[in-house]
């Protein structure tokens, strides 16, 4: 370096200093603006965490409770996305800061902090970590955060307990017909839901009592294939497990025909031919039961009172037409009696 | 700047981006006569402009500093903002049409300049460079500030300026020239 750069140095460095009547003034306002900084990215920070976390919630809660296929697909990418940010924001903050104290460790070992005499420790040594953000707000976005959870739970499980049991209304339609000696067949047809949990029903279960004289009972589907079945039998009753040959989709209706023959469908006394059924299902029911009974048959008392009762070539026809609600007990029980009876 | 200064800085930049308000005060305190004489520079000696641009500066510094991402980048990073933002006000002082009156301003500066040389005439050799790099143009002050004072490398000034390194080094021969010959016009 030659004299003129020396001199030249020096006169740069004496150039010109910063007035101190405007120096404290800056001083305090970069510092300010520092600050304001800081609380806005802190601020930034929990509500993008709080916004993530309410959708990854919210789409989780509809994920349960909705039926439709389309909607379960789109809500869980949702989720999926929302819940990976989440993770993602944390791990990038981790990082960052970690990355940050790496470097800030380095640096104190080349400055050789815990032997340099001239070492201002007071201003270089790293402090406590500082909050910009007001305690209050702190503890608003906590509670909010924590809401939020909470309400996630509560909606995720109403939901899916809801969605569980909202398989909607069925419709049955039961055909008896009944022959001079009490044997008979019952035609029962059904459409139903189905409330499964988000995946495709393989099976449905039909339970009768376990005293019944159950007789021939078959399950076919709508493309009239007799569907296979499992008999349990306990103390109290006997389990079908009904199994469909093509699994049933979520929110997919299914038509279902039982049929059941039985020597003794109705039964006499004193020749009066009784004939009763009941029924009980798991959702509401749009139920529709006609009875077909011998020709020449004398009605002597119906309940429920029946929609109607009319002689046709079959026989004599009863017809009732009723709502039920879930788990609705259905009892009716006709009482006739056949001309020229040789019982 | 010298090792230790150099990793006292970087340690300073890396508390501030983790939110130190006390770190970042001191890195304040640290380069704000530096960058002032920057700025300075770059306004023509307009003690107004030049406060202007460090205020805006350094308000852009505490506010984006997170957004380093090498601390040991943060000398040429700072003065860049100033440089941009001096630009900011060279272009707003365009606009305004006011040529002539900092020409006019330039004129009278002038001449205080020589009234305080030839007053000063026996004046210690730092005050003629002092006075004769007043007479030089803001960009060829700039360029010398950087180079001599900071110890900026060619690349950084590149960088600074936003100009080829080529480009730095014809300015930094061209403005030691120009103070050469008016060290000499001066009776130096």
């Amino acid at each position: 370096m030659t004299n003129l750069d020396d001199s030249l140095k020096e006169a740069l460095r004496q150039n010109g200093e910063l007035d101190s009547s405007r120096d404290k003034d800056l001083q305090e306002k970069v510092m300010g603006r520092f600050r304001s900084k800081m609380r806005r990215l802190e601020r930034y920070a929990l509500l993008t965490l709080l916004i993530c976390v309410g959708l990854a919630g919210g789409s989780y809660s509809v994920l349960l409770s909705t039926s439709n296929t389309q909607l379960m697909l789109a809500y869980g990418l949702v989720f999926l996305v929302m819940f990976e940010t989440t993770i993602l924001i944390r791990l990038w903050y981790w990082i960052a800061n970690n990355k940050l104290s790496v470097l800030k460790e380095i640096q104190l070992l080349r400055l050789g902090a815990s032997t340099a005499p001239e070492f201002d420790a007071d201003a270089i040594l790293p402090g406590k970590r500082e909050r910009y953000l007001p305690k209050w707000e702190r503890r608003l976005y906590g509670a909010i955060g924590a809401i939020l959870l909470i309400a996630v739970v509560v909606i995720s499980t109403i939901g899916f307990a809801v969605r569980a049991n909202s398989s909607g209304t069925w419709i049955e339609r039961k055909i008896t017909v009944l022959e001079p000696d009490g044997s008979g067949k019952e035609v029962i047809y059904q459409a139903r839901k189905l409330g499964s949990m988000a995946q495709p029903a393989t099976s449905f279960k039909f339970y009768t009592g376990a005293n019944l004289e159950a007789g021939n009972i078959k399950w076919y589907d709508d493309k009239n294939r007799e569907l296979p079945v499992v008999k349990n039998k306990d103390s109290d009753n006997i389990r079908y497990t009904i199994f469909f040959i093509d699994p049933l989709l979520p929110d997919q209706w299914t038509n279902t025909r039982r049929e059941f023959k039985s020597e003794r469908l109705a039964k006499i006394e004193n020749g009066l031919w009784t004939y009763n059924t009941e029924s009980l299902n798991s959702s509401p029911a749009s139920y529709v039961q006609k009875l077909i009974l011998p020709a020449g048959a004398e009605v002597e008392n119906v309940t429920p009172k029946p929609l109607s009762i009319e002689e046709t070539e079959e026989g004599v026809t009863i017809v009732w037409q009723i709502k039920l609600k879930a788990m609705e007990k259905y009892e009716s029980k006709v009482q006739y009696r056949l001309l020229n009876d040789a019982h | 700047m010298n090792k230790e200064e150099r990793a006292e800085n970087n340690l300073l930049v890396l508390r501030a981006q983790q939110g130190e308000a006390r770190a970042m005060g001191e890195l304040i305190s640290r380069w704000k006569n530096r960058l002032w004489r920057h700025a300075l520079r770059l306004t023509d000696r307009d003690e107004d402009a030049g406060w202007d641009v460090l205020q805006d500066s350094l308000m852009d510094i505490s506010a984006t500093i997170h957004r380093l991402s090498d601390a040991h980048a943060f000398p040429a990073w700072a003065y860049r903002i100033v440089t941009n933002k001096a630009r900011l006000w060279q272009r707003r002082e365009y606009r305004r049409h006011n040529l002539h009156k900092s020409y006019a301003a330039e004129q009278i500066h002038m001449s205080e300049l020589q009234v305080s040389l030839t007053t000063r005439e026996e004046a210690d050799p730092i005050s003629r460079i002092q006075a004769a790099i007043a007479q030089l143009t803001p960009k060829d002050q700039a360029i010398l500030g950087m180079h001599y004072e900071e110890n900026f490398s060619i690349r950084q000034i590149a960088a600074i300026l936003d100009i080829p390194p080529g480009t730095v080094k014809s300015r930094l021969f061209h403005a030691r020239e120009r103070l050469k010959e008016t060290l000499k016009e001066n009776g130096s």
